[in-house]
């Protein structure tokens, strides 16, 4: 009987019945927009839910004087309670505070540390016909390799390091990246840069042309990539790569190794006047995107002198592995 | 038999670096963990090796249990509610718990190291495929120079052989209570390792700094073949089935000493009922964090003064003729 009557009880107590909401009732946040307009912070959750078979998109909005406050309020209009522990995606526009927004994404338990977070110029892109939009831009951004919330959360509290978000335009195309330097916002990087940015942060897949007369060229694609900074008086950068040939218009004949050579040496000149560029634009807006200043750290044991007080120094060695079906 | 009562202490020798131990010795020692690691299983071997105790001073040993099991109990509660069930009160989280440890203890001492050797299966099972799964998630520039002084590096070891061992001296009256302890106590060193090693490497400095549980969010990390993730909830209860088996073997001490099933039974629910009044203040976690060393060490001071095991005595025992 006193058997029964524990295992009744601990029955009743193991429903954790406080936290217990009806699926109906639960609204799957998979992303979330921060605007900041007019001292207020705007916000919009997106929300997925089914119907018949397909996924729907519900956007709630709320606005407020904290971000908890606008969160609040979207809750209200939402009449749902909202679970983030499916969310994809983190919308930011350049008004916000990002270091704000983000340090309140990192205390919350109920939410997933492996979504993405990118910058975006309005709402305006919740109006592109997509079911899903979170699913959509964390999709684009894990197929290019790119460091989900998780990876970036260490900038919050370390002054050394600083960031850089893919930028989402309108069309919900992800073709640049802002840098940022104690969370100010820096020049955007083109399409371009971004390739090169990918490359320094060893993220395979990016293209590089190479002009090899006036109006002929070739263009690899970088299928692996291995790059290391070290410190001895100028920062130096060794870029490897292993590319492939994607397109080629140039005279010279592929079949001989000489020609090969010759693409290699011609794509190396090409791919370290652009890394010397990028890192000059780094270096100018003194953002630490990839670790140096902890490097010098190592070496030297005092930062009196930062990344960007020192020269660069490019090494860049390609090798061509692949040429595709032809020669 | 012996075998058992190892496998009890292993869980014993891990409960308390769940939101204590593992972050206050990495935070400490930084990236020299590793040495302050092994500076600290050699002081606790030491220690298990050097002070036998045999629980024949049944008030102390009863306070030194009932301590362990306050601050074990703060520990998965406080856990417990900000991980998973957020919005359930405090005292409703403890009572299946509590419920649980008195069911346990209601039976023979047996059935508390056979419940020990079936979860020390399922603890090895997880952990592994944590392993497997987030192996490849550490960063080695996690592990650049910090400017950590030796003296750190050396008090994050003592941290080590004290959150470790202290725990272990309530059971160790027994008979079975060997130097084959040791050898658990290695493993049980070289899992703690693997442990800081992940969270080390994937978090590094600055976040464990941060975080309040940094070796739980590492779990969030872990996937299975890109589909099966979210599955921190369930790895983490390796810590849950850790800090349960201190509690089972706290009790079973308390009961031990009480020498009375029903006065146990209340005596443990009325801790509860104190832990969960004290529990409503965020301070109180905070406190357990700060002093869970000082305290541990004062009650090894206590329970070695009044239950010191005398050698002599022992050994008259075992060995009449001599």
């Amino acid at each position: 009987m006193k058997k029964l009557f524990l295992a009744v009880l601990i029955l009743f107590t193991l429903t954790g019945c406080f936290n217990y909401h009806e699926l109906e009732n639960f609204g799957i946040t998979s992303s979330i927009l921060f605007d900041y307009e007019g001292d207020e912070y705007k916000i919009t959750i997106e929300i997925v839910e089914k119907e018949e078979e397909e996924d729907k998109q519900v956007l709630y909005e709320g606005s407020g004087k904290t971000i908890s406050d606008a969160l609040q309020k979207a809750l209200l209009s939402a009449g749902k309670k909202l679970s983030y522990y499916h969310l994809n995606a983190v919308l930011l526009t350049e008004n916000v505070d990002i270091h704000e927004v983000l340090l309140y994404l990192i205390r919350n338990p109920q939410i997933n540390n492996s979504f993405y977070v990118v910058l975006t110029e309005s709402k305006e892109v919740y109006d592109n016909e997509e079911d899903d939009l979170g699913k959509t831009v964390s999709e684009i951004l894990k197929a290019t390799k790119s460091y989900s919330f998780f990876d970036i959360a260490e900038v919050l509290f370390d002054d050394k390091l600083d960031m850089a978000l893919p930028y989402l335009s309108k069309e919900l195309r992800i073709d640049s990246v802002v840098p940022y330097h104690q969370f100010k916002q820096l020049e955007k990087l083109n399409f371009e840069e971004t390739e090169i940015y990918k490359m320094l942060a060893n993220v395979n897949g990016s293209n590089v042309d190479t002009k090899c007369s006036k109006d002929k060229n070739f263009t690899v694609n970088v299928n692996s990539v291995s790059t290391s900074f070290k410190f001895e008086d100028k920062i130096k950068t060794k870029v490897k790569l292993e590319v492939s040939i994607a397109e080629f218009t140039c005279d010279f004949d592929l079949r001989e190794p000489k020609g090969i050579d010759k693409v290699e040496s011609l794509a190396n000149k090409q791919i370290k006047k652009e890394i010397e560029e990028v890192l000059k634009k780094i270096k100018d807006g003194k953002a630490d995107l990839f670790g140096l200043n902890q490097i010098i750290y190592n070496k030297r044991h005092t930062l009196d002198k930062s990344f960007y007080d020192y020269d660069f120094e490019v090494e860049v060695e390609t090798h061509i592995n692949k040429k595709g079906l032809i020669y | 038999m012996k075998r058992d009562f190892n496998i009890l202490n292993y869980f014993n020798m891990r409960a308390l670096f769940l939101g204590v131990g593992t972050a206050k010795i990495l935070i400490t020692a930084k990236e020299y963990f590793l040495i302050s690691l092994l500076l600290g299983t050699l002081l606790g071997v030491g220690l298990l090796f050097l002070f036998r105790v045999e629980l024949k001073n049944k008030i102390i040993s009863t306070i030194v249990a009932s301590i362990l099991f306050i601050i074990a109990i703060i520990l998965l509660i406080h856990m417990i509610s900000t991980m998973y069930l957020t919005e359930m009160p405090k005292l409703l989280i403890g009572i299946p718990i509590v419920l649980l440890v008195l069911y346990i203890i209601s039976k023979k001492e047996i059935v508390l190291y056979r419940v020990s050797t079936i979860l020390v299966v399922i603890n090895t099972i997880l952990f592994a495929l944590t392993f497997i799964s987030l192996i490849r998630y550490v960063k080695w520039s996690n592990f650049s120079y910090t400017d950590t002084s030796f003296m750190k590096v050396l008090f994050a070891g003592v941290q080590y052989a004290i959150f470790s061992t202290v725990p272990t001296f309530i059971t160790r009256d027994k008979e079975m209570s060997d130097y084959s302890l040791i050898k658990t106590y290695v493993i049980s060193s070289f899992t703690m390792g693997v442990i800081f090693f992940l969270t080390f490497g994937i978090l590094g400095p600055e976040l464990i700094n941060q975080y309040r549980y940094p070796e739980y969010i590492i779990l969030k990390k872990v996937t299975f073949l890109e589909t099966l993730a979210n599955l921190e909830n369930i790895i983490s209860f390796v810590w849950v089935f850790d800090i349960l088996m201190l509690l089972v073997s706290c009790a079973n001490t308390i009961k031990k000493c009480i020498n009375h099933n029903k006065i146990t039974y209340l005596f443990l629910i009325g801790i509860l009922i104190f832990v969960s009044f004290i529990s409503k203040f965020y301070q109180s976690i905070l406190y357990v964090y700060d002093y869970t060393l000082y305290i541990l060490i004062s009650v090894f001071l206590l329970l070695y003064l009044f239950n010191r095991k005398k050698n002599h005595k022992h050994l008259k025992k075992e060995n009449p003729q001599a």
